[in-house]
């Protein structure tokens, strides 16, 4: 019995020649499976995808349409379905495509449908090994990917006495003097009766110089913040990744400014929804 | 004493220069006449000004010019790198049960326009949070393309002949779900059905009388919906 395997190749525009290989697909003659990119059974890591090129760095949520669809994929069970699937990928100039003559034939030697299966699967497993290099992931769409997820799961989107802006906002406070004007900036805010306002800072990666005027803008946009009477000191929160030995000493440097929660660390979600006093 | 503040407003970061005509460019997928397909850009364009009249998820697309002469640009739909995949036949019950309405819609739509050539020209999200999309698209096997002959094309879209033989959502419909669309269709006066289907120019080889008799075949098929439906529920509506 002949399996027949494609190696699923990114291309960033339709003039690239060169793809890049994110997944193998294989059909036995009566089931299809898939392996890709950052994908390990349940498990999703979109940011090895993100990884990959400028323009995939946004594409988290494409990805894990794909994904959606290699399952998809994985339940077909007919030649003309994994024939469609497959002429459909040929025919895509950019984005998700196989090359026109890349097949890949082995023959199974198995006789049974149990050992068959099994045979097919640790091929997939060879030929992905073989032909998908996975990328490192970049420190800074981790972080993104995580400060996202840390939202969702915290579930503080649309509570009553809140607005969240998940991006960027912008605070303008006016005093009683005139052309007094304080502008407060926040990567994401919760506004309200007694809101929160949050910054970011990515260590992992980043160069300690780089480092410093970032650590000295967010710290004025908290100071500025407290001053003014739109937060309280203890809902001033910077978001960071691991700190480690090397940044120590910067990070002290937010002691009584602002509290440091590490995206990473599972408790994060709920000290958010605390602070809204969701149950 | 430090002044007392007090909130003046609160907004989302802009981009500089948003409210000021910005160029960019999108992704999109050219499609103009060939010998295999010689009415494609007349049909994609036609397809689109009637799907937006009467409010049914296709594919936004524009008509644009290259070398050749007309050509139809349909925007992609997904992240700038990566568009989304087209639906897989085993997606298919999932799309109807996520998107009934948009699915009955493409049922009814394609019914109308004689779009035999559905298949898994479809893209829809099914796991992006808070982020509905439902798409249909390549129309180029309908209108005009019904059939090789695009005057046989339009005289059968001007009968009582179903056309669309097979569709991705047959039988996975609420017979009510798909009547709701016809009763659309239905209700679209023929002017607005001229208007989407005739151009004042002949668009490749499609000439003024061509897209007249087109429009008055869509305007006779708009009238023979609910027969055609009602005449063939079981194959198209979910029996009960």
């Amino acid at each position: 019995m002949k399996s027949h395997f494609h190696v699923v190749q990114y291309f960033d525009s339709p003039s690239s020649t060169k793809g890049r290989n994110v997944a193998v697909l294989g059909f036995n003659g009566w089931r299809c499976d898939y392996r890709a990119m950052g994908v390990d059974g349940d498990k999703i890591e979109p940011a090895y995808f993100q990884s990959i090129s400028k323009k995939t760095r946004d594409c988290e949520w494409v990805y894990r349409e794909w994904v959606n669809w290699f399952d998809g994929f994985a339940q077909i069970e007919s030649t003309e379905q994994f024939n469609k699937a497959v002429d459909r990928l040929k025919s895509n100039k950019s984005g998700f495509g196989v090359s026109e003559h890349g097949e890949i034939e082995i023959i199974q030697t198995s006789a049974n449908y149990a050992a068959a299966n099994a045979e097919f699967a640790a091929t997939m497993d060879k030929l992905f090994k073989q032909y998908v290099r996975v990328p490192r992931i970049s420190p800074i769409i981790l972080f993104d990917n995580q400060v996202s997820s840390i939202f969702s799961r915290s579930e503080i989107a649309g509570i009553d006495g809140f607005v969240f802006f998940n991006e960027p906002a912008i605070v303008e406070m006016v005093s009683e003097e005139p052309n007094d004007m304080v502008t407060l900036e926040f990567s994401h805010l919760l506004s309200g009766d007694r809101p929160i306002g949050f910054h970011t800072l990515v260590l992992k990666g980043a160069k300690q110089k780089s480092l410093s005027p970032q650590a000295e803008r967010i710290a004025l946009n908290f100071n500025n913040a407290v001053r003014t009477g739109y937060l309280q000191r203890d809902r001033c929160i910077l978001l960071c990744d691991q700190v480690q030995k090397k940044h120590r000493e910067l990070m002290d440097s937010f002691s009584g400014i602002a509290t440091v929660l590490d995206v990473f660390d599972d408790s994060t979600p709920g000290r958010i929804r605390e602070m809204c006093r969701l149950p | 004493m430090s002044p007392h503040y007090k909130i003046h407003r609160i907004y989302k970061k802009k981009l500089a220069g948003n409210t000021a005509p910005v160029s960019c460019s999108l992704d999109a997928i050219l499609k103009y006449d060939s010998l295999e397909s010689q009415y494609c850009v007349y049909s994609e364009l036609v397809a689109s000004l009637l799907a937006q009249t009467i409010h049914v998820p296709v594919a936004i697309g524009v008509l644009t010019k290259i070398d050749a002469g007309d050509a139809y640009a349909s925007i992609e739909l997904g992240s700038p790198g990566l568009r989304l995949p087209d639906l897989l036949k085993t997606q298919y019950k999932r799309a109807a049960t996520q998107y009934p309405d948009e699915a009955a819609a493409l049922v009814m739509f394609d019914i109308f326009i004689g779009n035999w050539d559905r298949g898994g020209n479809m893209k829809a999200t099914f796991v992006t949070p808070h982020t509905r999309m439902f798409q249909g698209f390549d129309h180029e096997h309908a209108l005009l393309s019904v059939e090789s002959d695009p005057m046989e094309s339009i005289r059968r879209l001007s009968e009582t002949d179903l056309i669309v033989k097979d569709h991705p959502f047959y039988g996975l419909l609420l017979f009510l779900q798909i009547t709701k669309w016809a009763h659309r269709i239905l209700e679209t006066e023929d002017a607005m059905i001229h208007e989407s289907c005739e151009f004042g120019r002949p668009i490749g080889t499609v000439t003024i009388d061509m897209q007249e008799a087109l429009a008055d075949a869509l305007c006779t098929r708009k009238g023979n919906l609910l027969r055609l439906l009602t005449g063939n529920s079981s194959q198209i509506a979910l029996s009960i």
